[in-house]
């Protein structure tokens, strides 16, 4: 029995049952509703991204369903190895900044977790090893410190370094 | 916004909006940088170090902190510390969520270049109470404009010689909501503090003032301290040599609302100034007057008749706030004469049912200390336990007798500690006469909020009555059964298997039959969660071998694994234990990470092999006693090299050939907080000991029978030391009568 979704513009997509089951919100809501057929609004997700989250869906199809418990030891576990990421996943991300945090939004907005631990880890790793300036450009971050501030933050940065 | 309120060197309590303490976190030791951390873990620093919480103003493309604060905790939570510190520098709105995270992460590098003056800089405003616990340096000339919303300090656990006048007077004029000052054993402190704290704009705020040791401190300074301060309502002036009865006098005449009265060891204390004290302040709930010689029956009975009279008087007039009764009254080692049944009982008045719901106060009877108490009979504990029962949290009788039949007097203590079942807190040291198996049997079955019990020299005590006070008191916290020397095994067994899981404090020292089985057991209570003593003394227990401290060694980890949690041991005492040897103690002591005191006196098989592990390992090391055992320059170079906080070596009557001049100068160059040094009878060592370069902070130095050291070599020494307060030259042959005498002077001439 196909699910049929329909994305803030409007946009629908007919997809198996077992794809959307990839979210957790959709899992309980077609137990909740039984299979009415109606599509499902997702009046939070637009249909550009919300393609993209079914793409990914439809490749993590077959990934076993972690419980609960499991859930949150893997996910307690993957936050120590950001950099582990699998070929298909990380082709799959790469994409612009914009395109990134709407996907990050979606994944928690809908529920899946593993999508949301790789946007995560993606934007992780674009953090990690830079300057301050470089993470404000990267990101568009305009620095609001006043001078006193950054003059504080530099002296505390100053003997937080590790020696 | 949580506010740091107090700010302790090992202890930080942190409170929430001014409400319960949300969280006491403990970490014995005192290294600021684990002070730090627990600061960035425990406070909620959502407005640290930014002046405004509201910019986010980013209507461009989407940017990273449109994320929401979970989802941005989600990848922060991926990141290292020094990226994670970048994210932080750059905006407000990513640092409000990058830091906790990053305070989360244990980020404190080993030697972090932070001192107390610079956390109490950055922290200071947020301080109402300060204290230290540990002895600790402190430039209190320039921290004191960050302590500006002060309400108490505490400056007693400041290093010896480092608060003076001017540090204090600095404080003052910065602090202007000081309602507490303790500045107990801070011995520079002059009248010059006490003027100037009289001449403070808030000094009627001013309610404690602690003036302990202060021995500059004179009845002028006390004047002019309580004439400002008439709110006082706790001062403290014991063992302050210079006062007279005249401070007191002061004190009655002002101090209307005082409260504690405490002052030991005070020649200011006589009947008259009681009975001054009596009417000029009515309110007046806690005595203590330890050791005050002056005082007489005569005395006590007036105090209490002018109390009484005071009273009546204000109940016939409806006069509120004046004392019903007494909450503590201390008279340890009072002149024996002045405890008897007469005064105890008028100081102690019998509660007068009539009055009952009167707005008198009548605190409970909180604490009873009458340590060498010899005049009290069965009179003074039945009428206590009429009037008074249910209400003590503490009572020392230690050295007391209750001088009726000695065949009843153990009965009349238990019959009066079956009445008294909330005492925390109980000292029967040396009641010889008191204490017998059928008292223990009453304290373990009555007294089950028991924290602190002391039965040393109790010994006629057999394990029948220990074993059911450690079955019976399972909130022991610390338990001194020294010298009763009838105890063994089943004893010690029955606080590992049944005692109190809070057990910290056991000293079993002089019970010689406790043998290796029950001691190694010991080292089961640190399996337990948060269990394990702190310390242990087992001095004189000469039965115990290297056996006995194998159950330590096998639950320690393996060398790979981290400094390990479960063996917070800090004291161990294994004097007079001479089978103990380097076999276990060179394997135990590199897990004791803790350790500040050891002492293994006349373990002649214990050599440098031991010394060398405990410098290495035992970087808080303060207090090592090693006479009698085969060291050697070894073992002083390794203490001289590592240990760097020790401020008491006892090195004397060493086997062997013992140290060379090198080994001491090693540890004098060293050990530069070293207070006590004893090296009698290194043989091998002579003026050349004592040369080098430098300030000491030697107080005592013990050089008997040091056949080569000279005058010349200890005069030079006596220079170095400012501190120095004795030189013990007993049967030095190299040093002539006149040289002693010479020396004397030397040292006796500063004091």
């Amino acid at each position: 029995m196909p699910v049929v979704l329909q994305a803030s513009d409007n946009q629908q997509f007919t997809i198996e049952k077992a794809v959307a089951e990839r979210s957790m919100l959709l899992k309980n809501m077609l137990e909740d509703v039984g299979e009415a057929g109606e599509p499902i609004p997702l009046p939070n997700v637009a249909g550009s991204i919300l393609k993209k989250v079914i793409e990914y869906c439809e490749h993590h199809k077959e990934d076993p369903v972690p419980s609960a418990e499991e859930d949150k030891d893997a996910f307690e576990s993957s936050r120590r190895k950001a950099d582990d990421i699998d070929e298909w996943d990380a082709q799959f991300i790469k994409v612009g900044n914009e395109e990134l945090f709407e996907i990050i939004l979606a994944a928690n907005y809908l529920d899946i977790k593993p999508l949301l631990d790789l946007g995560c880890k993606t934007v992780a790793n674009m953090i990690k090893g830079k300057t301050p300036e470089q993470i404000r450009e990267m990101f568009n971050i305009e620095n609001d410190f006043t001078p006193e501030e950054e003059d504080q933050i530099r002296r505390e940065n100053e003997w937080a370094a590790d020696a | 916004m949580t506010t740091i309120v107090s700010l302790k060197l090992d202890t930080l309590h942190i409170f929430d909006g001014g409400a319960e303490p949300a969280a006491n976190c403990r970490g014995r030791g005192g290294r600021v940088a684990d002070d730090m951390r627990q600061v960035g873990t425990l406070c909620n620093f959502d407005n640290y170090g930014l002046s405004d919480t509201s910019t986010l103003a980013m209507d461009k493309a989407r940017t990273l902190a449109t994320l929401p604060p979970e989802l941005l905790t989600e990848v922060f939570h991926c990141l290292d510390t020094k990226s994670l510190r970048a994210v932080a520098t750059t905006c407000r709105a990513l640092r409000r969520t990058a830091v906790p995270v990053l305070w989360a992460n244990p980020i404190i590098p080993s030697q972090p270049p932070i001192t107390l003056e610079r956390l109490i800089q950055q922290y200071g405003v947020h301080i109402r109470s300060l204290s230290f616990p540990d002895p600790t340096y402190i430039d209190l000339v320039s921290v004191a404009p960050y302590l500006c919303g002060l309400l108490r300090i505490d400056l007693g656990g400041c290093a010896p010689f480092t608060v003076g006048d001017q540090q204090v007077m600095s404080l003052i004029a910065c602090c202007p909501l000081l309602v507490a000052i303790d500045l107990r054993d801070c011995i520079d402190i002059t009248d010059a503090t006490l003027f100037a704290l009289a001449k403070h704009p808030n000094v009627k705020f001013l309610e404690e003032l602690s003036l302990a040791r202060c021995c500059e401190v004179t009845d002028a300074g006390i004047a002019a301290i309580v004439r400002a301060a008439n709110g006082l309502k706790t001062l403290n002036v014991t063992c302050v040599p210079c006062l007279s009865e005249t401070a007191l006098h002061h004190v009655a005449k002002e101090c209307s609302n005082l409260r504690v009265l405490i002052a030991r060891d005070s020649d200011a204390v006589s009947d008259e100034v009681l009975l001054e004290l009596a009417s000029g302040c009515p309110k007046l709930t806690q005595l203590d007057v330890d050791e005050c010689l002056g005082v007489t029956e005569k005395g006590l009975l007036q105090f209490a008749q002018v109390r009484q009279d005071r009273l009546d008087e204000a109940q016939k007039f409806g006069l509120p706030d004046v004392a019903g009764s007494l909450s503590l009254l201390k008279l340890n080692g009072t002149a024996s004469d002045a405890i008897t049944d007469h005064s105890l009982i008028a100081l102690l008045p019998p509660i007068d049912s009539k009055r009952a719901g009167t707005s008198i106060c009548r605190p409970r009877l909180d604490t009873l200390e009458l340590a060498f108490a010899r005049h009290i009979t069965a009179t003074t504990f039945t009428h206590l336990a009429k009037n008074y029962a249910h209400q003590l949290t503490r009572l020392n009788l230690s050295n007391a007798t209750i001088s009726d039949m000695l065949s009843t007097a153990s009965r009349t203590l238990s019959d009066f500690l079956s009445v008294q079942p909330h005492i925390r807190h109980l000292n029967l040291m040396g009641a010889v006469e008191l204490v017998d198996d059928a008292s223990c049997q009453v304290i373990g079955q009555t007294l089950t909020e028991l924290e602190t019990l002391d039965l040393s020299e109790c010994r006629q005590l057999t394990d029948e009555g220990t074993v059911t006070i450690a079955r019976g008191c399972t909130k022991l916290i610390d338990v001194n059964l020294k010298g009763c020397t009838e105890l063994g095994d089943a004893t010690v067994r029955a606080f590992v298997e049944d005692g109190s899981a809070a057990l910290r404090v056991l000293n079993v020292g002089l019970c010689s039959r406790v043998t290796d089985e029950s001691v190694g057991s010991l080292a089961s209570l640190y399996t337990k969660p948060g269990g394990g003593l702190h310390t242990l003394k087992l001095s004189g227990c000469f039965n115990l071998t290297d056996a006995a401290l194998e159950q330590f060694i096998n639950l320690a980890p393996t060398p790979k694994s981290t400094p390990h949690p479960l063996m917070p041991l800090s004291l161990l005492c294994l004097s007079g234990c001479y089978h103990i040897t380097d076999n276990s103690l060179a394997r135990l002591t590199p897990h004791l990470h803790s350790l500040e005191s050891i002492n293994f006196y006349s373990c002649e098989g214990v050599t440098d092999a031991t010394v060398k592990v405990i410098a290495e390992h035992c970087p808080r090391l303060q207090s090592l006693v090693m006479s009698k055992c085969r060291i050697t320059d070894e073992g002083f170079e390794a203490i001289g090299q590592r240990c760097s906080r020790l401020h008491t070596l006892y090195a004397g009557f060493l086997s062997g050939d013992g140290p060379s001049n090198s080994g001491i100068s090693s540890v004098l160059g060293g050990c530069k907080e070293l207070k006590l040094l004893d090296i009698s009878r290194c043989e091998k060592i002579s003026d050349l000991a004592f040369g080098g370069d430098g300030m000491l902070q030697v107080q005592v130095l013990m050089v008997r029978c040091c056949p080569r050291v000279t005058f010349t070599g200890l005069a030079g020494f006596v220079e170095r030391c400012p501190r120095l307060q004795k030189v013990d030259i007993t049967g030095c042959c190299g040093i002539s009568v006149e040289e002693k005498n010479q020396l004397k002077e030397l040292v006796d001439g500063r004091w």
